[in-house]
């Protein structure tokens, strides 16, 4: 069986874990994957495909040891098989240019600045996995209950006679 | 005038053809010209110095194919670098027709007639070349020859000379009644010799009185005559872009408007009374009649004519280097102040930079300061839920398991997410639920054997409500100790920065380099996460500086290592003791390195290269910091290759209050 992933990249592990617990009410439906640097994010990308898993949305902080989180939500954009993933970027340093960067090049979904606010950022997510789950799940029910649910029903009520 | 003397030369080698030429021209010339023949070229020079030292001037050498032992043409050509016959004219009689027309040519010599000549041939020559000579060497002369006078060749003078304008006429016609001889006379002397001869001629008109402040002559306007001042003082002025500037007095004469009538031109200036000014005026038309009356007049009017021109051309070239020398002053007044508003400016920016870290110093201090109450408050709180959690926690039935997963999440140390992975997969394989295997690892519970003692005994249908209170317990601790640990980290930066950004001090105190170099490393923690720091801290000695401006030293060094570095590196922070009584401070970085030929340039203030290699971003920093070290006394060194790059800081220990030496 297949899960859908939400994956955060944060190399402190206060603000992993204070990222992962504002993330909890999506866990009815999705899983949370953590971790510390870029590189790491891809072992464990690679673990979760590799058991027929799904990643739906990256959460990267930009100042990460090694490769900065901009240049890898970069990377994830330019290869064709994680370039549906939603794509969010958490900072409190990056300066004007990563963030254009970022914005250009990553295509990137969503921006948020430290300190974060829990409801913003529940928000931010929760319309990002709505998207994803309109372009790619084979069904939105099972997300109606957790996710943007009248946007989930309105493509319920426009897809019907298409299958 | 005395009538010239004028001797014609005929030089031949033999005595038959010479004296054959001498009586030719001898006829021909009239006997306006002594004619003299000669034999050689030795001959001739001799008679040529002989006829300069007395004063007899020389119109023209004849010469026949050979002189003596020189040919013909030679010994002609040798007379063009004779500067006592300037202008003489050359004629050769001749046989060699080709050589005599390249001679010409060349201009070897001025004219050739063949032989056996033609009588008219020879005549008409030897008139144009007496005429061309007068004409250019002694045009009062042209009088007393009319007879040989080329007609044709003096109206082709005259034409030329009407072509250029009537005071060129004028100068001409004065030249050649010989009136150009004034010389001994003063500027005043033969102004009023004219203004006499004027008066005299024109039958003593009635002079006018023009009232002070009249205007005579205004620059730009067209000329009509001209104005003879008898009395009174005249103003002559430019309007020199708007301002109307005064000109010497001297470079006015008593006689307005001769140059401009000269010259066909306006007026250059505009002449005033200044007090009344008796004078009278005189058109054109009177002017020239009076010239044609009176040929003293014109050779008066010549002069003054001419000293009006010297006067004012001495008077342009004086202005002229007047002008060359305020020039020179301005452009070096110029280049100063230059250096001066460079040197301000750069004094300024300084001050700002330094006004600007002061008061964010202080702005710092106090914000800090600030914090103190709230921090504290903070952690004062985290440990006043933990005890009452810890406390609670024991009435709950399953205390034992809870506090156990409380104390541990509390004091657990952060474990990297790779190890929490495999411990994840591990417990997956062995209880073979991902999920299940997720929620406990996460809970702290990483092993099999921990999962026995966790359920052990609870009845299945229990254990599922179990995990969730263990996973509460462990989320609350972990939320306590993130607390604690955030709290912590914001004290500590509190307190570094109070330290750090001290009030502006005005005396030193002791000082410990590594405690400043401590302080700012964990200050700009945040920008070097990608850096290896090495901290090689021999024991120093205690130095008597002002900390805080030592700090803003360190930090502008260890800030502008990290630029150059542009990404991971190694920053080396190095303290030793050179010799006795120094402590030096080494920040040394891993970057590009700075190209041997901006070494020295590096202090400069806002020094960046092309590349952005040394944009030091604080643009300042390495000014201020050599500023500071210098006021303590200090030298900072850099040595540079690529890759390597140390500053160092070598300062005094000085007046320590306690002397000793510190660990």
């Amino acid at each position: 069986m297949s899960d859908v992933f939400i994956l955060v990249v944060e190399d402190e592990p206060e603000v992993r874990d204070a990222i992962a617990r504002d993330l909890e009410p999506f866990t009815a439906v999705f899983r949370i994957e953590v971790a510390e640097d870029a590189a790491d994010a891809r072992e464990a990308m690679a673990e979760l495909r590799s058991g027929g898993n799904e990643v739906a949305i990256v959460l990267a902080d930009h100042l990460l040891p090694g490769e900065h989180g901009t240049d890898f939500l970069i990377a994830l954009h330019q290869d064709p098989d994680t370039q549906a993933i939603r794509k969010v970027l958490i900072t409190g340093q990056a300066g004007h240019e990563d963030t254009i960067r970022a914005i250009n090049e990553a295509n990137l979904n969503h921006y948020i600045t430290k300190p974060w606010d829990a409801e913003r950022l529940q928000s931010v997510v929760s319309d990002e996995l709505t998207e994803w789950v309109i372009e790619n799940a084979e069904s939105v029910l099972p997300y109606v209950s957790v996710l943007d649910g009248p946007r989930l029903m309105d493509t319920l009520r426009n897809r019907p006679w298409k299958h | 005038m005395t009538d010239e003397r004028f001797v014609i030369l005929c030089a031949a080698a033999e005595s038959a053809l010479a004296g054959a030429l001498r009586s030719v021209v001898d006829m021909l010339t009239d006997h306006q010209f002594d004619v003299e023949a000669l034999f050689d070229d030795e001959e001739l020079h001799q008679r040529l110095d002989e006829l300069d030292e007395d004063d007899i001037r020389v119109p023209l050498v004849l010469a026949s194919d050979r002189v003596g032992e020189v040919d013909g043409i030679t010994a002609l050509a040798a007379l063009r670098h004779r500067p006592s016959v300037r202008g003489v004219r050359t004629l050769l009689v001749t046989r060699r027709l080709d050589e005599a027309g390249d001679a010409v040519g060349d201009g070897a010599i001025d004219a050739f007639v063949p032989v056996p000549w033609d009588q008219q041939v020879l005549e008409e020559t030897i008139d144009h070349l007496i005429t061309g000579y007068l004409i250019e060497e002694d045009p009062a002369a042209l009088e007393q020859v009319p007879e040989i006078v080329d007609v044709e060749l003096l109206s082709h003078a005259f034409t030329r000379a009407e072509e250029r304008g009537r005071s060129a006429r004028v100068q001409l016609e004065a030249a050649r009644r010989g009136l150009l001889a004034h010389t001994e006379l003063s500027d005043d002397e033969v102004e009023e010799a004219m203004v006499r001869e004027i008066e005299a001629i024109l039958d003593h008109p009635d002079p006018q009185v023009y009232p002070a402040g009249t205007l005579l002559l205004e620059s730009g306007q067209e000329v009509d005559g001209i104005t003879i001042v008898l009395d009174g003082q005249i103003n002559l002025s430019l309007d020199v872009e708007g301002t109307e500037t005064s000109f010497h007095v001297r470079t006015a004469g008593r006689i307005l408007g001769i140059l401009a009538l000269a010259h066909h031109e306006p007026a250059l200036f505009t002449a005033r009374a200044v007090t009344d000014v008796t004078a009278i005026p005189l058109t054109v038309d009177q002017l020239d009649d009076a010239l044609q009356r009176s040929s003293t007049l014109s050779g008066l009017f010549m002069s003054v004519l001419l000293r009006s021109m010297v006067r004012r051309i001495r008077r342009s070239v004086e202005l002229r280097i007047d002008l060359d020398e305020a020039r020179q002053a301005i452009a070096a007044e110029r280049d100063q102040l230059a250096l001066a508003l460079q040197q301000l400016d750069q004094a300024q920016s300084q001050l700002i930079e330094q006004e600007k870290m002061a008061l964010l110093g202080q702005l710092v201090a106090g914000v800090a300061h600030e914090l103190n109450n709230p921090i504290a408050a903070i952690l004062r709180a985290t440990d006043y839920i933990e005890e009452d959690i810890t406390s609670l926690t024991t009435r709950h039935p399953e205390s034992q398991r809870l506090t156990d997963t409380l104390i541990g999440a509390l004091h657990a140390e952060p474990v990297s997410t790779r190890t929490e992975r495999a411990q994840r997969r591990e417990l997956a394989g062995a209880l073979g639920d991902d999920v299940l295997a997720g929620r406990l690892v996460h809970a702290g519970i990483t092993t099999r054997a921990d999962v026995d003692r966790l359920f052990a005994g609870v009845p299945e249908p229990a254990k599922d409500d179990l995990l969730t209170s263990v996973e509460a317990y462990r989320r609350l601790g972990t939320a306590i100790r993130n607390l604690r640990t955030g709290g912590r980290r914001i004290e500590g930066l509190v307190g570094s920065l109070r330290s750090y950004a001290r009030r502006p001090e005005d005396t030193a105190n002791d000082v410990d380099v590594r405690e400043g170099l401590d302080e700012t490393l964990l200050l700009l923690g945040h920008r070097m996460r990608e850096i290896t720091v090495e901290r090689r801290y021999d024991p120093v000695p205690m130095i008597a500086a002002r900390a805080g401006e030592l700090n803003q030293v360190w930090t502008n060094l260890i800030v502008n290592a990290i630029q150059v570095m542009e990404g991971p590196g190694t920053l080396e922070v190095v303290t030793d003791v050179p010799e006795p009584g120094f402590v030096r401070v080494q920040v040394i970085d891993s970057g590009p390195g700075i190209p041997p030929e901006d070494v020295e340039r590096i202090f400069d203030l806002a020094f960046t290269t092309k590349q952005g290699r040394v944009d030091f971003g604080l643009g300042l920093g390495l000014r201020i910091a050599l500023d500071i070290v210098t006021r303590h006394h200090g030298v900072i060194e850099v040595d540079s290759v690529p890759g390597r790059t140390a500053f160092s800081v070598t300062l005094p220990v000085g007046n320590t209050t306690e002397g000793g030496v510190a660990e």
